[in-house]
């Protein structure tokens, strides 16, 4: 591979597809989209934490 | 998104997530950097070892950096007031997530996501600890461990 194709590839700017993809295959691409995935895996990660006696908020 | 992206501070991203011995690997634009590419990149993308030990490591580093989830079309106090909680358990339900930090822009990868996966193994360069390269599909990513 040249320079030229390296960097044409991996060095450019953020896409407008530049968004969070859950394991599942959602895209995390709206308020709604994240609330709603939140609604459903939160309570069960919140659970987690809560047992691991750590985690914390996003500040 | 909130405001237009600068370049991220990639020497105190990296020292956060050092100081939290966090196994990880910069891929993407950082990592064509380290290798010589002029072009401008917007974020770091990081690529962790899956183990929850370590996704917890890189949440509290995150935390430290005041991570909040990059969404479209939302600004930073919208972003900051969203319920998600960043920890170990939310990091290993994502695919792939981007998030803003104090210091940048800072996206993750799950080590298990196609793109990582395809190739020679990540986990073996962390355990090598030294600039590393893996072949996806047509093109290389180069990878470079902080281990």
């Amino acid at each position: 591979m040249s320079r030229a194709e390296f960097e044409e590839g991996f060095a450019g700017p953020p896409t407008p597809d530049d968004v969070s993809v859950t394991t599942d295959g959602r895209r995390l691409d709206s308020k709604e989209a994240v609330l709603a995935w939140w609604a459903e895996v939160g309570p069960d990660i919140e659970a987690e934490e809560a047992e691991a006696g750590g985690g914390g908020r996003q500040s | 998104m909130a405001a237009s992206p600068e370049a991220p501070d990639l020497a105190r991203i990296a020292d956060a997530l050092a100081r939290h011995r966090v196994e990880y690997l910069f891929v993407g634009g950082i990592a064509a950097r380290a290798h010589g590419a002029r072009r401008l990149t917007y974020d770091v993308d990081c690529l962790p070892a899956s183990s929850p030990d370590n996704l917890d490591r890189l949440a509290t580093a995150m935390s430290e950096l005041h991570a909040r989830l990059r969404v479209e079309g939302l600004s930073d106090a919208e972003a900051t007031a969203l319920p998600v909680q960043l920890s170990g358990a939310t990091l290993a339900r994502m695919r792939i997530s981007t998030w803003r930090t104090d210091a940048g822009d800072l996206d993750t990868s799950s080590p298990r996501s196609p793109i990582a996966m395809v190739g020679s193994s990540p986990t073996r360069s962390w355990r090598r600890g030294r600039r590393s390269s893996i072949s996806t599909g047509s093109s290389c990513v180069s990878l470079r461990s902080t281990m």
